[in-house]
């Protein structure tokens, strides 16, 4: 692989991470469950987007598996959780 | 690399502790679903994509809609 190309990879890697920290002090400090929902499907597009980066600079097909995987199970999670809500939980 | 993997076992400790700190008891189950996704990635930094594959199918959608069910039959609010 051209050092070029790795070097690009790697930066990119790494403002992911930045991107999921930034969404996880709002998720931990979120007053609501609104904020968190939305910012747990941030950081499972985050995610996703840094298993395909990965998979290209690892040069590997089955990652790129395990992001499809990941990308079917956090849909299922947040549409369940958004579910329960809008049929007013135990809030009422 | 070794930044990455440190970054990433910071997350996790402290996505624990926010687990145990949120009184919302759904709130957590988010938090718990954040920290199950970076063990993911962690597992799938130390070369291992077939046990991130179960974390990431176990850990972040079964378990999380396991616990949204007990919680719609028991107390959202922690007392």
């Amino acid at each position: 692989m051209h050092p070029m190309v790795e070097w690009f990879l790697i930066f990119t890697l790494f403002m992911l991470i930045l991107a999921v920290a930034v969404s996880f002090v709002k998720m931990v400090i979120g007053p609501t469950i609104w904020d968190r929902i939305l910012m747990i499907n941030l950081i499972s597009a985050k995610v996703l987007m840094f298993m395909a980066v990965f998979a290209i600079w690892e040069d590997s097909n089955l990652i790129l598996d395990i992001a499809i995987a990941y990308g079917i199970v956090g849909f299922l999670t947040i549409t369940l959780l958004s579910k329960y809500i809008m049929t007013g939980g135990r809030e009422k | 690399m070794t930044v990455l993997n440190v970054a990433l076992v910071i997350f996790l400790i402290l996505a624990a502790l926010a687990v145990e700190r949120t009184k919302d008891l759904l709130g957590a189950v988010v938090v718990f679903s954040a920290f199950s996704l970076m063990m993911s990635v962690l597992w799938l930094i130390l070369k291992t994509p077939d046990v991130a594959l179960t974390e990431a199918a176990i850990g972040a959608g079964v378990t999380c809609i396991l616990f949204i069910a007990v919680i719609s039959r028991t107390e959202r609010y922690e007392k």
